[in-house]
């Protein structure tokens, strides 16, 4: 059976044919060439990150696990996640310890395509020993001023959030209150339509005893709709 | 009832939105329907923010103001009895609708892709004639009894296929990388992909493995969640990218810098990515499946059978061997020709000729 169909009058389908079919052969001499089944119904525990953002956006084990099979395209030991936890817990920032897997000897082995240089480098120099502790107190007092403007911003965040609320709110009063009046409205109006209805019947009905006639005895409405039908 | 002195014919699409298929296909045809010198219009009842073209409410639409309607069917609508009485002749333009049972059951989707294959089956007596976008559609639109029928390929202007790149952002460092655009959906079949890069690795062919980016929305969560277990399961959780739909800045830059373009589509009633792949020259491995040797033409190297072992199998030819890749570059270059705006604006003119609408401006006075 061929492999491909002959759709270029350019190229040479016996000896590309010819060409796959031995590297097929090679391969399947050499390795297992059959994956598992594909599940259709397969699903991950959490989704698989794709990006350094997601990841980021992870916590504890989440991010551990998504992180080395991000970095090392594996799941990571109990010993192993248990250690990186503590450096989470212990106040060392995500993205440096997601440069700690991608240029660890094994990470870079697996060359995952993120670039993390700088925070590879930043992580080093804080595991240096004095220098290190230094580095840390330096970069601490960096992220203070860094800290007080996303308070600042979520406090100015907030306030806008705050404002939009009370003027949907005011809004929404408004509406509530113009409802009211239409329905107030609208009762009245029925009101005299049925008070003007009321008074044209008995005028009718003055006209017809006046010509002699009685009008007819009103049916229950149930016959009504059966004789509708 | 008589026809304006200079033929109206205008277009109606349910929905029209920035970056849509159809759309695109739409505005593509108004272009050429003026360009013939026609009065034209469309006309569409949801029409969705950021597409500059202007179309116009269907409400407005009268069948006195219409001397041919160009109604364009994808999916099934509930619109439909509005259009069928409209008093003017109408020519229904298929694009094709994939098949339900690749849908969620009574999901929406589902819904609608039975209900618009329904409807194609008990409209031909209610149009004058049918343009398919491609064979597959045509030979559909055949075997539903519609009279009149074309071969029409009016989705691709291929003068809009160029312009701003950007390389996105998720995508670091300079790995060589296949190309795969459309919805994550079953008919799709991205987990033969999936597998075949999982081979490509394993047949060590080339000298440096490449990522594959799967470009294109979600459409089924489901097949989603599968195709993500599959990429962990084979450990290829660093070299699957699934980001999306891309702008078209970045989608340019994609397809300007892959080493290759993969497709193991099942179902397509006519596959605009290959055309697509060939304006940007880069060679396309696909299976031969549904309308994608139609579409594809001399563009790429097509596996006759679904097997991800010879799709990977054959990348790992075209990307180690610059004379496949030359060839098939020059196979794409012909079949562009087919898609050509003037090779179209000539098949439309005699079509519509053919339906009594003779084009107002002779084509040797056309202005561009």
């Amino acid at each position: 059976m061929s492999l491909l169909v002959r759709n270029n009058p350019d190229l040479d389908f016996d000896d590309l044919e010819a060409q796959i079919s031995a590297q097929l052969d090679r391969y399947q001499e050499r390795e297992n060439t059959q994956p598992p089944p594909f599940d259709p119904d397969g699903t991950l525990e959490g989704a698989l990150v794709e990006s350094l953002h997601a990841l980021y956006q992870l916590d504890d084990e989440y991010f551990v696990d998504q992180g080395f099979r991000l970095f090392l395209g594996r799941s990571p030991s109990q010993g192993e996640c248990e250690v990186y936890i503590q450096r989470l817990r212990s106040g060392v920032p995500k993205s440096h310890l997601a440069a700690a897997l991608r240029y660890s000897a094994e990470g870079s082995k697996y060359n995952a395509p993120f670039g993390l240089r700088k925070q590879w480098f930043i992580y080093a120099l804080t595991r240096l020993p004095v220098v290190g502790v230094l580095m840390e107190n330096l970069l601490a007092l960096a992220g203070l001023g860094r800290l007080k403007r996303t308070l600042l911003a979520m406090g100015l965040e907030n306030r806008r959030q705050f404002a939009e609320l009370q003027r949907e709110l005011d809004d929404a009063r408004q509406l509530a209150f113009r409802l009211r009046h239409q329905h107030q409205e609208l009762q009245s109006r029925m009101e005299i339509n049925v008070a003007t209805l009321v008074k044209k019947i008995d005028q009718l009905e003055a006209q017809l005893s006046h010509q002699g006639c009685q009008p007819a005895p009103q049916q229950p409405l149930e016959q009504q709709e059966s004789g509708d039908q | 009832m008589t026809m304006a002195p200079v033929p109206r014919i205008h277009q109606f699409s349910l929905t029209m939105s920035a970056g849509d298929g159809v759309s695109n296909g739409v505005i593509f045809t108004r272009k050429l329907l003026r360009q013939l010198g026609f009065e034209s219009e469309i006309y569409s009842l949801h029409t969705y923010d950021k597409l500059e073209t202007p179309v116009r409410p269907v409400a407005e639409l009268s069948g006195d103001d219409c001397d041919l309607l160009l109604v364009h069917h994808s999916m099934g609508h509930d619109y439909a009895q509005k259009i069928n009485r409209l008093a003017c002749a109408k020519v229904l333009v298929y694009h094709n609708i994939t098949p339900h049972h690749y849908f969620p059951p009574q999901s929406h989707n589902y819904i609608y892709a039975q209900k618009g294959r329904e409807q194609l089956a008990a409209w031909p007596g209610l149009y004058r004639g049918a343009i398919g976008m491609s064979k597959l559609n045509s030979a559909e639109l055949d075997a539903c009894g519609y009279r009149d029928i074309a071969t029409l390929p009016l989705l691709v202007d291929l003068d809009l296929l160029g312009g701003e790149e950007r390389a996105p952002n998720w995508l670091n460092g300079n790995n060589p990388f296949l190309l795969s655009v459309g919805r994550l959906v079953d008919n799709k079949r991205q987990h033969l992909l999936i597998e075949a890069l999982w081979h490509l690795k394993k047949q060590g062919q080339l000298a440096e493995p490449p990522l594959l980016v799967l470009v294109g929305g979600t459409t089924n969560d489901h097949y989603r969640a599968a195709l993500e277990y599959r990429i962990n399961e084979l450990g290829l959780n660093s070299q699957v990218l699934l980001p999306g739909k891309c702008p078209d800045p970045e989608l340019r830059w994609l397809y300007q810098h892959a080493a290759a373009f993969w497709c193991a589509s099942e179902h397509e009633g006519f596959c605009m990515p290959l055309v697509e792949a060939a304006y940007f020259q880069l060679p396309v491995v696909a299976v031969a499946a549904s309308n994608i040797p139609g579409t594809l033409g001399e563009s790429g190297l097509l596996i006759e059978q679904a097997n991800p072992m010879h799709l990977a199998a054959a990348t790992a030819t075209v990307l180690n061997d610059s004379a496949v890749r030359a060839a098939l570059v020059a196979g794409a270059k012909r079949n562009l020709q087919r898609f050509h705006p003037q090779t179209l604006l000539r098949q439309l003119a005699g079509y519509l000729q053919q339906l009594g609408f003779a084009s107002p401006r002779p084509l040797e006075h056309r202005v561009d």
